[in-house]
């Protein structure tokens, strides 16, 4: 039968075919669409309905307007316009927004719309309860907060000391009440109260604009004059905010964002929800007799983040389980997985760095222990070099001594003369000296090589590098009989290194290269120290000998620690070599040369002013 | 067999040492002469005439035991005192052993010195003397007949007149006669003082008469 009736009706009217299929929900209110409440009530109840499975709603909305246009005769009017409008289409149920819309359709039910059920709101409990005697009624109380608003009110403004109270005298009679209420609890509490109430908003802009500092302002409406009905309540505070030195506060979410800090809000669009609920039982049910009233549980507590700035309040001081809104989305709320990302890869990042950092610590102390156990070895290397020269380097020293010893012997003869022979003594005098300081140059150079001391990093000339080594092996190369010979460019650039290291190398090469040459007859013994330019700003030295040369198969053991070729040596003497050239940035290696005999050959680096530390 | 008063050579490649021990033995009344290397000593000297060499072991070029071993093929080699800046036990001990008359540090004491170098001139004029009384031996020696030289050696390996006469196929009375002539020769009495004469010249070794 639907479906015949559907066949028919769809053909002629669309909202014949609509009737035969919704719900139609009858929506009164007081003062007409358009204000933000009524905007944001229906929305939430609209949404609702439209949520709600197994049930299409269709909603028309009416206003009582009676307000404003309360004219003899107007009521009958408007019933009768209600009565023509609707006749034939079966209501569902009928919402009331406000005490008057109640009344009135209280008032007509039993003659329009005997069976339908009525859900109020806009009331609070205390009304609701005075309705006991009606039937097939239902409702969501509402409780407007101003005390709890006042609260939170006095919590983020702590040197408040006066509260005004901004109302009209028109609507819900109980908002009033309980407004006075409050302002008299908070007048026993020490505050100033500052009634505005049934003003224009021209008469509360100036009263608000004349409010001292540390005033809370508590706005619930202003009484709208003629010429400015144009106007929401919601337009009024924005002005009133405007012209406002203290913070205003209310008590309806509708009102955030206009220049309200916020409150207890009743949040509208919730209780648009709970409304529709409430319809949707009764409509189930076909009466609203067994839905039972409930209170709303939609009032938060609401600030505005923005308003909070402007007043310099302490948004840490809100009350627990507020709601603060346009507070502007810190990075982790706005870019959760960006940060996240962020925040892990700055974690790697910084353990990676501390990682590198550890690492580059370590480096460094085991580089400085390197420093330290190389020098330790040069050192030793060296004391080594001296032991190998002692015999040397006493006869160097015997030499002067014995001059002196020689000199003073003389001298005791000259002056036992008669007269004694003072020219002579003096030339004496003068040569002992001159003796004694040779023998002294002997040991500050033996000293300056067993020293131990850091390694310092200075431009060298080879050449005197060279025949300072030379100076050391003179007397051994006597011994020996070997012949020395220096061919070393005196326009060579200074190389970079420590003076006492290279000489170190020099020593060890010349003094291996000596010893290479033992079984060589000794008019064949020639060891050549030469120096020359080498490719990539390096400078090539080079310790020839004329001896056997290496054995094929030990050149490339030469520089391993402990390798020797001789029976009382340690095997140190080259690879202290090396790890010193290498240190100083240099290298080093050996090579027999065609015409018979040994030549090791090591560069370092041209001295650069920019190298220096 | 000069009278010349003897030279202390002094041969040190070390400058300051060589003018230091030069002016002590100046002083102390020592004929000196200076080298500074072996080389330049052996072009200058040739031992003619009496003395002795202060020589420093260690040189560049020829060293001491090198300037010894050459030194010691000389006629007169010159008695050698060795100065050394640092001695080795086993270059003494060949130093010593090839006739060095001494060893000694460049700080020894100055008594030491020349307790060394009088040692030294000591022996190189009781050696000139000996080789001059050799030398004169064997120029008396060289005036001898080959003849006479045979029955010499004879002689010398204590045979009888008797015994040479045979071996000669000579008469006895002929061997006496050369036998004369050569103590006359040697301007000696005996045949004992001819053969202390051939010892003495280093003419006879192992019993046998030399040339």
């Amino acid at each position: 039968m639907i479906a015949g009736l559907l066949g028919i009706h769809v053909a002629v009217v669309a909202p014949s075919a609509l009737a035969a299929n919704t719900d139609l929900v009858l929506i009164l209110d007081q003062e007409g669409g358009g204000r933000p409440a009524h905007y944001a009530f229906l929305s939430g109840l609209r949404q609702a309905l439209a949520r709600n499975p197994g049930g299409k709603y269709e909603l028309s909305t009416e206003h009582l307007d009676t307000d404003l246009y309360d004219k003899p005769g107007y009521r009958k009017t408007f019933t009768t316009q209600l009565n023509t409008k609707y006749r034939g289409r079966k209501l569902a149920a009928i919402i009331a927004l406000d005490p008057n819309s109640l009344d009135y359709m209280l008032e007509v039910r039993p003659a329009l719309w005997p069976q339908v059920p009525i859900i109020f709101t806009g009331l609070d409990e205390e009304a609701a309860r005075r309705l006991a005697g009606q039937t097939n009624l239902t409702g969501v109380t509402i409780d407007i907060d101003p005390g709890s608003t006042l609260e939170a009110a006095i919590r983020l403004c702590p040197d408040a000391r006066r509260i005004a109270l901004v109302s009209s005298d028109q609507g819900s009679l109980f908002v009033y009440k309980e407004l006075q209420a409050q302002a008299e609890r908070f007048a026993s509490t020490g505050f100033e109260c500052i009634p505005l109430r049934g003003l224009t908003l021209a008469e509360t802009k100036h009263r608000v604009a004349m409010l001292p500092v540390q005033t809370i302002v508590l706005y619930h409406s202003v009484r709208m004059e003629e010429g400015y009905q144009v106007l929401t309540q919601r337009d009024a505070l924005a002005e009133l905010s405007s012209v406002s030195r203290s913070p205003i506060f209310s008590c309806e979410d509708i009102f955030i964002g206009f220049g309200t800090v916020g409150g207890a809000c009743v949040v509208y669009s919730g209780l648009g929800a709970e409304v529709a609920q409430r319809a949707v039982l009764a409509i189930r049910a076909g009466s609203a007799q067994s839905v039972p009233v409930i209170k709303s549980a939609q009032h938060r507590l609401i600030f505005d983040w923005r308003e909070m700035q402007r007043w310099g309040l302490d948004d840490s001081r809100v009350p627990p389980a507020s709601e603060v809104r346009f507070r502007p989305p810190t990075l982790w709320e706005e870019h959760r997985d960006a940060v996240l990302i962020a925040l892990v890869a700055l974690v790697l990042q910084t353990g990676l760095v501390i990682a590198l950092l550890v690492q580059r610590f370590r480096a460094l102390q085991t580089r400085r222990a390197l420093r330290e156990h190389r020098e330790q070895l040069a050192h030793a290397g060296r004391i080594s070099a001296v032991g190998q020269l002692a015999s040397a380097l006493t006869h160097e020293l015997n030499q002067p001594l014995g001059a002196i010893r020689r000199n003073v012997e003389a001298a005791e003869l000259f002056l036992q003369r008669d007269p004694p022979d003072y020219a002579e003594v003096r030339a004496i005098m003068a040569d002992i000296f001159k003796d004694n300081l040779r023998a002294g140059e002997v040991i500050d150079r033996m000293r300056g090589l067993i020293k131990r001391r850091s390694p310092e990093s200075n431009p060298l000339a080879m050449d005197e590098i060279a025949k300072e080594a030379l100076r050391f092996v003179r007397a051994a190369a006597v011994v020996h009989k070997v012949g020395c010979e220096l061919e070393i460019p005196s326009d060579l650039p200074m190389v970079q290194g420590d003076r006492v290291h290279v000489q170190q190398v020099l020593l060890n090469l010349m003094l291996n290269a000596m010893d290479a040459m033992k079984d060589t007859p000794p008019h064949d013994r020639r060891l050549l120290v030469s120096a020359r330019l080498a490719e990539r700003g390096a400078v090539e030295v080079a310790v020839s000998d004329s001896g056997p040369g290496i054995p094929g198969d030990k050149l490339p053991r030469l520089f391993e620690p402990f390798f020797t070729t001789k029976p009382s040596g340690l095997g140190l003497g080259l690879a202290t070599s090396r790890t010193i050239v290498e240190a100083l940035g240099g290298r080093i290696w050996a090579e027999n040369r065609s015409c018979g005999g040994a030549c090791f050959r090591f560069t370092l680096p041209i001295f650069r002013r920019s190298a220096t530390r | 067999m000069t009278a010349a008063k003897p030279i202390v050579h002094v041969v040190d490649d070390d400058p300051s040492f060589l003018v230091a021990v030069t002016r002590l033995l100046r002083a102390s009344g020592y004929l000196v002469r200076t080298f500074s290397s072996a080389e330049e000593f052996l072009k200058e000297s040739t031992g003619v005439s009496p003395g002795c060499v202060l020589l420093d072991l260690q040189m560049p070029g020829l060293n001491g035991l090198e300037l010894q071993e050459a030194i010691a093929k000389w006629e007169h080699p010159l008695p050698i005192v060795f100065l050394t800046g640092y001695g080795e036990v086993p270059t003494a001990v060949q130093a010593i052993r090839h006739g060095a008359e001494d060893f000694l540090a460049k700080r020894c004491s100055k008594e030491e010195l020349f307790n060394a170098i009088d040692r030294a001139l000591d022996r190189d004029a009781r050696e000139r003397t000996q080789r001059a009384r050799r030398h004169e031996i064997r120029r008396l020696f060289n005036t001898l007949t080959p003849r006479e030289r045979e029955v010499l050696g004879h002689v010398v390996r204590g045979e009888l007149n008797k015994q040479i006469a045979a071996d000669l196929t000579l008469n006895e009375r002929t061997v006496k006669l050369h036998r004369t002539a050569i103590t006359t020769k040697l301007r000696v009495k005996s045949v004992a003082e001819v053969m202390q004469l051939l010892h003495e010249a280093g003419l006879i070794k192992d019993g046998q008469l030399l040339r």
